[in-house]
């Protein structure tokens, strides 16, 4: 913060593929996560916050853009984001702050190894790793790893044998080599250090600054450095949601979801035992526990930089994972909470009050509205998003009483092609599977009560019964579907 | 060569035009008595009866038809925003293309209040007589510049005070001296006077476009009623239109480019006379024609629901333009020719906004051959039912709202399922998957 102005750095923490249920302080209570629950208790801790599609490309582009990905035009994952469509780090950059983005990105395509072309992002530092099994040549965590632990990059990418395809960590049912390196050479440790360096050395003093750290895990594959495995209790942790024949009253895709993940490119829930889904489970735990560490060591970082104060802190991720939860894995067209609801804990101290555990429904998009409104940037113009500015420094105002998800052919395509579409509001859950003419697949749908079952284990889309309120809720989706459309343009005459 | 791969495009655009003017049902059936050119080109062309615009307000109605795009796409959500540089509209596609194109009369991709000069966009139009009415006081409006010339007498009895963009509603006295006017001066007569001489001076050996935009509402340029946007059609300018078309075709026999030339006349929007709020998405609200006529067009009629946004994607084709990834419309042309199915359905929306009040008419329609649903998503303007199921081959007039009875529920369900497809559907997803992740 400059002592010209009342505008607070932002640290804006993300991981990929992070359950929201997943922190101690959300529940989880097999969870090592001090860091994370701390922080939470410092700040704000958001129950209720969705992301606007289900999978990585399309909800970081959300995310970035402030807009539904009906909007920003990345539908799926290998769609680059369109040209004309503005970041909200640009528009910080352009209003002074200093802007540095650490890890993962994926707002282009990254398969085949491609390095993502530069966006017109406002980054001043930009160190890019699209995760920990990538081979660009421009993956700087990689280059990091050829230099201070050459024996151990030798080791996992050798020149040839091993890991020669953008395929393998896919495809491996547990994880891979690079997973479970010491702390010392590991992904999640190269993020956080790069960003302690970049507040205490490399960022510009006389700006505030907004430091994007993007963390790969806990993404799979499934597998993390023993010294994190050995912190949980895999006897603790809650066996996998779901019910005798749960997916005959789903919709027909779930099964096939089912037998395999990722639209027959990984392997499917049914390709594994009981004990090795437990065994993912407790790595995928394991992975958090060090992301928690390595949070831990940014946040003291900007302890001991005597940034505290002066910092709007984010932590949150861009989606979700099944994780055997009604007996699927990964991510795809699916719109449970498993996928769409995400952790996010606020902290910017004396302005938000501590200790808040907010239960209004927000979406992911809500916070590049946040961001450029503490950064005092016309806020609102030109995202879809509404600023959680109001609502976590206790004023009253007009909430959306719904919030919106959409998988548009988003991940791995399928033939024919799968568009599914989440409405949340009041306790329900409704999720439309698209027929035609959106696509040649049947029309199909899920309704869930949560108060009643939060763990969305009872469809009653096709109950006699619930036919009022599915209409009903229907009907809301036609007119949240108005609400979502882009008019970010500005109305400059009357007429 | 102008010839059949690269024809010349006479675009006739009028502002408001009903198909239901002109069914057996019409409400006013003298509107097609007198008009004998549309009669005889829509008699000897393809007559597209069910095109729907996807907005009954102006601009966002000609941004579909221009772009081929949805308004959700292209962003002009409404009356007074302006078209982002960042789309192309298919005059651009046609002079990247080596077209020569021009325009006279509306065109209306901007807000035009406080009379506002409408910008040129990039490489588009190589000539332009840009006026958005005869009562629109821009001083750039070329009919008022050329009027002032040419009749000073007749001006200055319109025109009685200086142009003050803070009062732009046209007072009683304008329009009755605007009304007085020889048919040679009037406006839309001017548009075809203006588009037959340039056509005369085109050569020979490169294609052209020449757009008439017309103006037949009745605000004829000026305020427009700020709750409904709806306007009467003026008779008088529109058989002035008519006869306008008339001419220019009379010239393109007399230059000897009639063969090497295709005619398209369509309207932005329908004739929105009766219009109240509640009305907005009302047949003659949104459904307007599509005539086609040339060489080698057949005389057919096309019933199904299509949308203006084929429009962009028809021209072209007809040009032999790719048609590009950033466009939802289809080629009316392979409809025609059978290689391609008719889309079947149109959504048509309206999401007007008090700029002051905030004060919404949000509605958005599914229209499909037979059935028709209607949702008002926020009217504090007038209470009215928030759903409404017409059926169009038995009440064309929407008069008699399925929505409640019981015996049209699976129907209702049926049709709020489509609308919710058929939104999905017209997302945009213009950019295209180059990569698997």
């Amino acid at each position: 913060m400059t002592s010209q102005t009342n505008r607070p750095n932002i640290l804006f923490i993300c991981t990929d593929q992070q359950r929201g249920d997943s922190l101690n302080c959300t529940g989880a209570s097999w969870a090592v996560t001090p860091n994370l629950d701390k922080l939470a208790g410092e700040g704000a801790l958001f129950n209720n916050c969705y992301v606007q599609n289900p999978v990585c490309s399309p909800s970081r582009a959300s995310l970035f853009t402030g807009k539904y990905v009906a909007s920003h035009g990345l539908h799926a994952n290998g769609v680059p984001l369109p040209a004309h469509q503005k970041m909200f780090t640009r528009k910080l950059a352009d209003a002074g702050y200093d802007c540095a983005m650490i890890g993962k990105q994926h707002l282009s395509p990254c398969d085949s190894w491609q390095t993502e072309p530069r966006h017109d992002d406002g980054y001043r530092v930009f160190k890019w790793a699209h995760g920990p099994n990538h081979r660009a040549l421009e993956n700087d965590y990689h280059a990091w790893l050829r230099k201070e632990h050459p024996e151990i990059y030798t080791d996992i990418f050798p020149d040839k044998g091993a890991n020669e395809s953008t395929a393998f960590s896919n495809k491996a049912s547990t994880g891979t080599p690079i997973d479970h390196v010491k702390k010392e050479a590991h992904y999640s440790h190269w993020v956080a250090s790069n960003a302690m360096d970049f507040i205490n050395h490399s960022r510009d003093q006389d700006e505030p600054f907004c430091l994007v750290a993007n963390f790969f895990d806990p993404h799979h594959s499934f597998g993390a450095p023993q010294e994190f495995r050995d912190l949980i209790d895999s006897d603790a942790i809650a066996a996998p949601c779901t019910r005798d024949d749960e997916l005959s009253n789903k919709p027909s895709e779930q099964t096939f979801y089912s037998e395999t993940s990722y639209a027959g490119v990984a392997p499917g829930f049914t390709d594994y035992t009981d004990a090795q889904i437990r065994e993912i489970r407790a790595q995928y735990w394991a992975m958090i526990a060090l992301v928690d560490f390595e949070v831990g060591r940014i946040l003291q970082a900007l302890d001991e930089s005597g940034l505290k104060e002066d910092t709007l802190v984010v932590f949150t991720s861009d989606h979700g994972e099944m994780l055997g939860n009604h007996q699927q894995l990964l991510k795809g067209p699916q719109l449970y909470d498993d996928l769409t609801h995400v952790p996010l804990i606020v902290r910017w101290p004396d302005q938000v009050a501590a200790g808040q555990s907010i239960d209004q429904l927000v979406q992911w998009i809500d916070l590049p509205a946040t961001f450029l409104d503490v950064a005092a940037c016309a806020p609102g113009q030109g995202v879809q998003g509404s600023s959680l500015l109001p609502m976590m420094t206790g004023q009253q105002l007009q909430w959306r009483d719904w919030a919106l998800s959409e998988y548009r052919d988003s991940g791995f395509t399928t033939d024919p092609q799968i568009m599914t579409t989440m409405l949340r509001h009041e306790q329900w859950k409704l999720i439309i599977w698209h027929g035609s003419p959106a696509t040649t697949g049947q029309r199909d749908g899920e309704m869930y009560d949560l108060s009643a079952d939060p763990h969305e284990l009872l469809n009653l889309f096709h109950e006699p019964e619930h036919a009022k309120v599915r209409q009903r809720l229907k009907l809301k989706l036609i007119d949240v579907m108005a609400e979502t459309e882009d008019r970010t343009q500005p109305q400059l005459r009357a007429w | 060569m102008p010839n059949v791969e690269r024809p010349n495009i006479l675009f006739c655009l009028f502002d408001s035009l009903s198909v239901l003017d002109w069914t057996e049902k019409s409400s006013s059936p003298e509107l097609d008595a007198g008009l004998t050119t549309l009669s005889q080109l829509r008699s000897k062309g393809a007559f597209f009866n069910r095109t729907y615009a996807p907005c009954p307000e102006s601009s966002p109605a000609r941004a579909s038809l221009f772009t081929g795009l949805d308004p959700s796409v292209h962003g002009l959500w409404t009356n007074g925003v302006a078209l982002s540089d960042n789309e192309q509209t298919f005059v651009q596609r046609l002079a990247q293309a080596g077209y020569t194109n021009y325009l006279a009369g509306r065109y209306q991709l901007a807000g035009l209040s406080r009379w506002t000069t409408e910008q040129a966009r990039q490489n588009e139009f190589n000539q332009m007589d840009w006026a958005h009415g005869p009562l629109h006081r821009s001083r750039q409006n070329a009919y008022l510049a050329w009027l002032a010339q040419s009749a000073p007498k007749h001006y200055s009895k319109i025109f009685t005070t200086q142009a003050d963009p803070e009062n732009t509603i046209a007072p009683d006295e304008q329009r009755a001296a605007l009304a007085a006017l020889p048919e040679a001066l009037s406006f839309n007569n001017w548009v075809g006077l203006r588009v037959g001489e340039w056509i005369e001076k085109q050569s020979l050996d490169k294609p052209f476009m020449a757009m008439a935009g017309f103006c037949v509402g009745d605000t004829l340029g000026s305020e427009p009623h700020s709750i409904t946007d709806g306007e009467s059609i003026n008779a008088q300018a529109l058989q002035q239109a008519d006869t306008a078309i008339g001419q220019i075709l009379e010239k393109l026999a007399a230059n000897n480019r009639a063969k090497d030339t295709v005619i398209i006349v369509t309207a932005a929007r329908g004739n929105t006379n009766t219009l109240t709020a509640t009305d907005a998405l009302s047949e003659y609200a949104i459904r307007v024609p599509i005539i086609i006529n040339g060489e080698t067009i057949e005389q057919r009629i096309v019933d199904e629901p299509m949308s203006t946004m084929d429009i962009a994607p028809t021209v072209l084709d007809m040009a032999n333009v790719p048609i590009g990834a950033r466009a939802q419309g289809q080629s009316l042309l392979g409809v025609l020719n059978g290689s391609e199915k008719p889309r079947g359905w149109a959504l048509s929306r309206i999401r007007k906004q008090n700029m002051a009040s905030g004060a919404r008419n949000w509605q958005s329609a599914l229209c499909m051959k037979k059935m028709k649903l209607v949702v008002c998503h926020d009217n504090e303007q007038e209470h009215q039912e928030t759903i409404k199921l017409f059926n169009l081959q038995t009440d064309p007039l929407e008069q008699n709202n399925l929505a409640g009875l019981d015996a049209h529920a699976a129907e209702l369900e049926q049709m709020i399922d489509q609308m919710i497809d058929a939104r999905c559907a017209m997302e945009d997803r213009t950019e295209p998957r180059i990569a698997e992740f």
